[in-house]
């Protein structure tokens, strides 16, 4: 009996999270082939080297640097290929698709793509003071997260929000604040 | 400038060690983009400065528009061995490509395929359009543009005539090259084999920090066709082709100005004589919720062979504003363009009644991508043109897409095209053979078109689109009943073609890239009742009913790629061309970041084959091998 009913609560949660997937994610192109995307895959590998978490956000030495797609993937191919064979801080670079959060995967960067059935704030609402840097788009929303992507002259920049970040126990280095553009007025 | 005659001796000695030398810009160490290995290497403030591509700067309609475009990269160019542009565009799963002999192609989307049929489909080159006033064909021997400067060629098979205007009926090319930004430093290249070859040279600077620039030259021949029987048929062309590009970059504006100049004739005594130039400024500007582009640009085009001359001068202007206001993102523009043409045949009979002519072509366009949902979007758009032949012409479409999930996506189009007539069909004449069309109307396509886009894992990309067009009043070279003569081109051909566009992508491994895609159509094209003509294969096409494409790229080791690719055409029935299986291969090796050789064979399993056109008339493709070096600083 106990068997089968925890059967049956994995079955519904897998029913749940599939029609998440068939719900989940409006607008941006599956497989987005511009440089645009490809520029946003590399940069959010490369954020993680000018980034520092707390020792909580790993079990164990050997435990990889996870990073979260939840909502649409827009990055295609570009992210496995960045990713490929990369360290972040001598940690091996794990990839996540997720529908919602929270999630009982532990993320480490998250982007928080389009998706119709949660909201960027509400994500980043989730995410709140969990040590997990999390990555908004200008494209996708105007809600910001620690870093947002934006297109400015025709390049794509990032703003950074240090005071979410270093609230999450995140510490992130001069060298990213600096490169970093000013949204604000 | 008897130019590129002298390509080969030129080449014999001093090119014997450039091209030992020749350059590459970066290993594509995963089989993917070259474009993502260079960003792997680059530091942060880098990637900080690379420009992305101009079509994602605004809301760009083409990229966006749920259709069946396929996206040809400048790394699948690189690992094609292309020394042309229409070698080239063979990657492309939804175009038919067939050469006729040394220099003469047939390119097209959903039919129509043959050298003097294929005018339904629009070429355009960094916003320029190319396709002949004479006879709406593209002659692709006259756009020898630097295959290394082009940052992607959207192939869109479909309508495209709301955005793109008359002639982009069942297709548009979209050649879209690099930012000057992005070709900085030296580059050269020199490919040397039994059929193409090509010697490229560009120099890209900076100025100061908002304007960059490049200049470049290309020298190709385009080599010489076979006989069945194997001999040559001396039909090569020669071609020197220079120009440059500017690019400007202010806090809000870019502008760029651009332009080419280029001369070519036939290797065995003046067949064909060709020459021209374009100079070209675009300038954008974000204004009120979106983009404002302008573009002006002027062409100058020659095509002599003995005793025929054509030149044409055109003159055009575009603006462009686009606007994402609410759910609403629009996209409203117009344009003129005016064409000089003088065109005299002193060799035969054919010939126009007013040698020289000047036409106008006036257009405005809206477009509005409405989002209904999140996942549903609704795209509907309106193109009025004018034109001196027929007038008003309507170009409406409306697509919707339904993203089902966040790797699915459904779409489903309605649109209407019109192809206006050339000078040759309305004036072309030969009293008492052929008589002038002066009642010569558009002819007109309905479409209907379903995809599907899907990307079941993140190393599997596929894409399935189906078509349904009904066409009216398309050309015909219609006879007089018992005496023959004269005959006159009429618009006296109707009927619908529908076919299926597929393509997948498959990485099953980093260092491995698998493509596959198929082309299939049905034609069922038919004469007005009473009606009978001649020659249908110059206004309906010779197609071979399907196409099978395979591609397998390797990187083999860090610095050396491996590419294996087969086209299976289907045979042709009038005139009737053999099927074939074109095996093509490309070794490369990488002695260091700017210094690559490559091994090139094409058409590896046949002597020759044809593609297309009548017998007396067309060359044989020979088997080829092509060794070529890149070098860049």
């Amino acid at each position: 009996m106990i068997l089968r009913s925890s059967f049956a609560r994995s079955a519904w949660a897998r029913i749940a999270a599939l029609l998440a997937l068939i719900l989940a994610g409006p607008s941006a192109a599956p497989a987005n082939e511009s440089l645009e995307f490809a520029v946003k895959a590399t940069f959010l590998l490369r954020f993680g080297d000018f980034v520092t978490w707390p020792e909580t956000a790993f079990s164990g030495p050997a435990d990889p640097v996870t990073i979260c797609i939840v909502g649409t993937d827009p990055f295609g191919t570009f992210l496995p290929e960045a990713t490929k064979g990369q360290t972040i801080h001598g940690r091996p670079v794990a990839i996540a698709d997720l529908a919602e959060l929270p999630s009982p995967t532990k993320c480490h960067i998250a982007y928080m793509g389009a998706s119709s059935t949660q909201s960027v704030a509400a994500r980043l609402k989730a995410m709140k003071d969990m040590p997990v840097l999390t990555v908004t788009d200008g494209r996708v929303d105007e809600a910001a997260g620690m870093i947002k992507f934006v297109i400015q002259d025709n390049r794509v920049r990032f703003a950074i929000d240090p005071d979410a970040a270093e609230a999450s126990g995140i510490g992130i280095s001069s060298k990213l604040l600096a490169l970093a553009i000013n949204l604000k007025p | 400038m008897t130019a590129i005659k002298a390509l080969p001796r030129v080449c014999g000695v001093s090119c014997g060690a450039a091209l030992l030398a020749v350059l590459v810009q970066r290993p594509a160490l995963a089989a993917l983009d070259t474009q993502l290995s260079n960003l792997r290497r680059m530091s942060i403030e880098e990637l900080a400065s690379v420009e992305i591509s101009s079509v994602s700067k605004s809301p760009e309609p083409l990229a966006e528009a749920p259709s069946a475009v396929y996206v040809i990269t400048p790394d699948a160019i690189r690992r094609s061995g292309a020394v042309t542009l229409p070698e080239a565009l063979r990657l492309a799963p939804n175009l038919i490509v067939a050469r006729k002999d040394s220099l003469n192609y047939a390119v097209s989307a959903r039919g129509f395929n043959s050298v003097e049929a294929s005018r339904k489909i629009l070429a355009i080159i960094d916003g320029r359009s190319v396709y002949s006033f004479l006879h709406s064909g593209v002659f692709w021997d006259s756009q020898d543009i630097m295959l290394d400067d082009i940052q992607r060629i959207e192939v869109v098979s479909g309508p495209g005539g709301t955005l793109w205007g008359a002639n982009a009926v069942n297709g548009v090319i979209n050649i879209v090259s690099k930012s000057s930004r992005d070709t900085q430093g030296l580059f050269g290249k020199v490919s040397y084999g039994n059929l193409d070859r090509s010697f490229a040279a560009r120099f890209g600077g900076q100025i100061n920090e908002p304007l960059t620039y490049r200049v470049y030259i290309k020298g190709t021949r385009h080599g010489d066709t076979e006989t069945p029987a194997g001999t040559s048929r001396r039909d090569a062309l020669s071609g020197l082709q220079g120009g440059f590009r500017a690019d400007w970059q202010g806090n809000e504006d870019l502008v760029t100005v651009q332009g080419d100049i280029y001369h070519g004739d036939s290797d065995q005594g003046g067949q064909v004589e060709l020459g021209g130039g374009n100079v070209l400024a675009r300038w954008s500007r974000p204004v009120g919720p979106g983009t404002l582009q302008a573009q002006v640009y002027y062409d100058r085009t020659q095509r002599d062979s003995p005793g025929v001359v054509d030149h044409t001068d055109t003159y055009d202007i575009d603006l462009q504003q686009n606007a994402v206001l609410g759910a609403h993102s629009v996209v409203v523009g117009g344009g003129y363009r005016v064409r000089t043409e003088t065109f005299n045949n002193t060799l035969n009979a054919f010939n126009f009644a007013t040698p020289r002519k000047t036409l106008g072509l006036g257009n405005v366009y809206f477009q509005d991508t409405l989002t209904l949902a999140s996942s549903l979007k609704f795209i509907a758009g309106i193109k009025f043109e004018h034109n001196a032949f027929t007038g008003w012409e309507v170009m409406p479409n409306a697509r919707i897409a339904w993203q089902v999930s966040p790797r699915n996506m459904v779409w489903a189009a309605v649109s209407r095209a019109v192809q206006t007539p050339s000078r040759i069909d309305r004036e072309l004449e030969a009293p008492p053979l052929l008589l002038p069309a002066p009642d010569f109307e558009s002819e007109q396509l309905l479409a209907y078109e379903v995809g599907y886009r899907a990307q079941p894992a993140s190393n599997l990309s596929l894409s399935i689109s189906v078509y349904y067009d009904i066409y009216h009043d398309v050309r015909a070279t219609t006879i007089t009943p018992v005496t023959v003569l004269p005959i006159q081109l009429r618009n006296d051909h109707y009927g619908h073609v529908y076919g299926v566009e597929a393509w997948a992508n498959y990485n099953p491994i980093a260092w491995w890239r698998l493509e596959f895609g198929v082309n299939a159509l049905h034609k069922a094209l038919k004469t007005k009742p009473g009606k009978i003509v001649i020659a249908p294969d110059q206004s309906l096409g010779n197609d071979p009913d399907y196409q099978v494409f395979l591609r397998s790229s390797f990187a083999i080791a860090r610095d050396v790629d491996l590419d294996i690719g087969a086209r299976i055409i289907d045979a042709l029935a009038d005139p009737a061309v053999p099927s074939y299986i074109a095996l093509d291969t490309r070794l490369a090796y990488r002695f260091s970041d700017q210094l690559e050789l490559s091994l090139t064979g094409q058409n590896l399993l046949e002597n020759r084959h044809p593609e297309t056109g009548q017998p007396t008339d067309r060359g044989e493709i020979p088997r080829s091998f092509v060794v070529s070096a890149r070098w860049s600083f």
